[in-house]
């Protein structure tokens, strides 16, 4: 396989597979970009689209994206991760920090109000497993811990502006002693 | 150089936004695009470079019926991430969406009900079909039927023409069917006539030609495919 | 001609391949060439002829009789059908003798119109496989001779040559389409090949003299299994993307898809690749979605869905809206029990009147059915009456959580 072939599996693989996780050494396509674990013990592989080619043209054209269950609350619950994982929205959005999944629904109640407990634990649950399914978060359900997942990375600059308000006008999670 | 600077450099700007629309397009809509929508696939020329860029990221332009585009993996492309196991769906979830294309494409075939090259559907799969009377862990079904959903690989068939909603929810193939090329459509009939009838003449009539098949399959035939669109 | 302007071109189509058949098997009886039925509609009328002679008992019937019974089917054909069931003897004077009104109906011709319904609708195969069984039953039998053998051998070779020969020319010289629509003469073929053998095996083992006999059964059905390979295989090339699937019965698609494993069913896309999902989430789609979760948060969430008083939302968001309100329903429910599991008949006397208790059956099983929502309605046989309560029955049923 040449080069050229490399480049085009990984891209590829990402479509099969979504985000995909290397060793941090490994060699890299170009047109990607490397999204380093904190520990440095793996790199995530995202490809970077130029503007014109992201899924918001899909807007400006008319046409629908892919098919969401639960859009809403799915939403709602990626912002609640977003609240609680980006501790310094100042900076960058990858990594953030690890939050306990107790924080995400309890942000998520803030901003949903006035719900059946058990109904709501049950949006969040499956807002959360459809967020992991597509590497939006990475969820891990033993330790009920909540981190943002590598596609994170796709959003742009003026876009992570737009979520900055967002995140200023959410409810602050309440934190451990 | 990124694969979009190389593809594209030698394209004008207003090609160039054409072609990027365009992928963007196919690549994220959850539907077939129709032709007259976008000059790049309306104009011959642009589409071209469309496909030459899908082709860089192991894409092809895939058409759907006689007006509409989408995109889906190359079958060079496919063999390899196929055999890599580079996959999102599971087991079950692949056994699911095996029955859901056996109830809403196979059967309504034999039947004569359909008609077309297509692995998309208006015959809905009673979720009975899947959660009564199949092998399948039942507990395991309704998980799968979720992530077949996000893929776009099934989808809720509307309730228009069911008695009722009580009736239950039906399934039907889902949008993502259409990305895949000729060859692969054509596969996946033999594939499921293989496994639904392994002793039948037709199964044996299908493994007879595998091996010249295949062997076509692995002639690389890279520099020709580039500056075409192979499914046309 | 009897077919009207109304019929479709699919069952004009149907209607010639019965009609087909009708006439390769009466082909033996017919006098001359054009003397033979062109009308598929004319055997209904025979039948309902046949059927009416059935039904009279015993005193037979006259011409007018027979078409009083055959209405609404036009008089003036039931006449002309009957004149040409009586000059081939299917319906006959109950006495000979000039002036006889009365007729009576022989039993043959109607066991033949019942046999030649199967064979146009099944093309046959069962019948093959019978006269099989048949003649094995035959070689088998302990008084049975080397004659019986060899005629049964002969026969068995001729009916295997016929299939082998239709099918050879067919695949060497026909469309995929007509191909196609033979293509039950390949189904079970394995089977009846085998069923041969046997038979085969048999007359070999008890009559050793009739070789040459055997070897020419053996012979043919070689050919058949070649023929049918050949055909399988044009059909294959020719087929092109789904169109082959429909040449598999819907049986065998139903039994594949009742009774294969997890891995038998996966592995089917087992070289196939797809799309993983990757749903776009724009910052303007989250803010807006926790924005109007404030808003509604404000709002008291409404009672369990009136029937018919909004419209209905669009049909691709209908499960997604759906699941929440049922979800909140089912959870208000299971409350009123012990949280996981509520008696049916406990939630129907927690409700007023028998049309709320309808409506909050209707829920139960609209969440029993959603593919997002863990829960379950089981239904035992219990069934309780008490007229003083309302609704005064209710079936034992218990709903619960599953997960």
């Amino acid at each position: 396989m040449t080069t050229d072939d490399d480049t085009t599996l990984w891209w590829a693989r990402y479509r099969a597979a979504g985000p995909q996780r290397v060793a941090p050494a490994s060699a890299y396509p170009a047109g990607m970009t490397r999204l380093v674990e904190p520990d440095a013990s793996a790199v995530w592989l995202l490809p970077a689209l130029p503007d014109n080619a992201r899924p918001d043209v899909l807007d400006e054209l008319g046409l629908a994206g892919v098919a969401v269950d639960q859009p809403n609350d799915t939403a709602r619950v990626l912002a609640a991760c977003l609240r609680c994982c980006w501790t310094e929205p100042s900076g960058p959005v990858w990594p953030a920090a690890p939050a306990p999944y107790d924080q995400v629904v309890a942000v998520f109640r803030a901003v949903t109000g006035n719900r059946d407990e058990r109904a709501l634990h049950a949006a969040a649950m499956g807002a959360a497993r459809r967020l992991a399914g597509a590497g939006w978060v990475l969820f891990d359900e033993d330790a009920r811990v909540v981190r943002l997942g590598p596609r994170v990375a796709s959003w742009s600059a003026a876009e992570l502006s737009t979520l900055r308000e967002l995140w200023r006008s959410m409810p602050a999670p309440e934190r451990e002693a | 150089m990124t694969i979009f600077d190389t593809v594209l450099a030698d394209l004008n700007e207003r090609h160039r936004d054409e072609v990027m629309a365009a992928f963007a397009a196919l690549e994220h809509g959850r539907e077939p695009v129709a032709e007259a929508q976008l000059l790049a696939l309306r104009d011959a020329t642009v589409r071209r470079d469309l496909q030459r860029l899908l082709f860089r990221m192991g894409r092809t332009l895939v058409r759907v019926g006689s007006t509409h585009w989408t995109s889906g993996f190359r079958d060079d492309v496919t063999a390899q991430l196929a055999a890599e196991g580079a996959t999102a769906q599971s087991r079950v979830d692949r056994a699911v969406l095996v029955l859901v294309l056996i109830h809403s494409v196979a059967i309504p075939r034999s039947q004569g009900l359909i008609g077309g090259d297509s692995w998309t559907s208006g015959h809905p799969t009673p979720v009975d079909e899947l959660t009564r009377y199949t092998q399948l862990p039942r507990g395991e079904i309704r998980p799968a039927l979720q992530r077949l959903r996000a893929a776009g690989l099934v989808q809720i068939a509307p309730a228009r023409g069911r008695a009722a909603p009580t009736d239950g929810p039906a399934y039907l193939p889902g949008p993502a069917l259409h990305r895949l090329t000729k060859p692969a459509r054509e596969r996946l009939e033999h594939e499921l006539i293989l496994a639904a009838a392994p002793d039948s003449p037709l199964a044996a009539a299908i493994r007879a030609r595998r091996p010249a098949a295949a062997a076509a399959v692995a002639t690389p035939t890279r520099t020709s495919t580039t500056e075409r669109n192979e499914d046309t | 001609m009897t077919a009207g302007p109304e019929l479709t071109l699919d069952q004009l189509a149907g209607d010639a391949a019965v009609e087909r058949l009708y006439r390769q098997v009466f082909a033996v009886l017919a006098r001359e060439s054009g003397a033979m039925i062109s009308d598929v509609e004319l055997l209904d009328v025979d039948e309902a002829i046949l059927d009416a002679f059935a039904d009279a008992g015993r005193d037979g019937l006259t011409v007018d009789q027979a078409v009083a019974a055959c209405r609404p089917i036009d008089p003036g054909l039931i006449h002309r059908r009957f004149e040409v069931l009586r000059d081939y003897g299917a319906i006959s004077k109950v006495v000979e003798r000039p002036h006889e009104r009365f007729h009576r109906a022989a039993f043959a011709p109607y066991v033949m119109l019942l046999f030649l319904r199967r064979l146009a609708e099944q093309g046959g195969q069962a019948e093959l496989h019978q006269l099989l069984t048949l003649e094995h039953v035959s070689v088998t039998a302990p008084d049975a001779g080397p004659e019986t053998g060899q005629t049964t051998i002969s026969r068995l070779t001729r009916i295997f040559r016929h299939l082998g020969n239709e099918l050879a020319i067919l695949a060497a010289g026909s469309t995929a389409e007509q191909l196609g629509d033979h293509a039950q003469l390949l189904w079970g073929n394995k089977g009846l090949i085998s069923q041969a053998e046997e038979v085969h095996t048999v007359v070999l083992t008890r009559w050793p003299q009739l070789d040459r006999e055997c070897t020419a059964l053996r012979i043919a059905l070689a050919a058949y299994g070649d023929a049918v390979e050949k055909a399988a295989g044009r059909l294959i090339e020719q087929a092109g993307t789904t169109r082959a699937l429909g040449l598999l019965s819907v049986e065998t698609w139903l039994s594949f898809a009742r009774t294969a494993s997890e891995d038998d069913l996966a592995g089917v896309l087992d070289t196939f690749v797809f799309d993983a999902p990757a749903p776009w989430f724009s910052p303007n789609l989250l803010t807006e979605a926790v924005e109007s979760g404030r808003s509604a948060a404000t709002v008291r969430q409404p009672p369990p869905r009136p029937e018919g008083s909004a419209p209905p939302p669009p049909d691709d968001l209908r499960p997604a809206d759906d699941a929440t309100g049922l979800r909140e329903t089912a959870e208000r429910l299971l409350n009123s029990g012990d949280g996981d599991t509520v008696a049916v008949a406990a939630v129907l006397d927690g409700v007023g009147d028998w049309l709320a208790a309808r409506r909050v059956l209707a829920d139960l099983t609209a969440i029993h059915h959603h593919p997002d929502l863990e829960y379950e309605l089981t239904w035992s046989d219990g069934f309780r009456v008490d007229p003083e309560r309302s609704p005064a029955w209710a079936s034992e049923g218990t709903f619960r959580r599953t997960a």
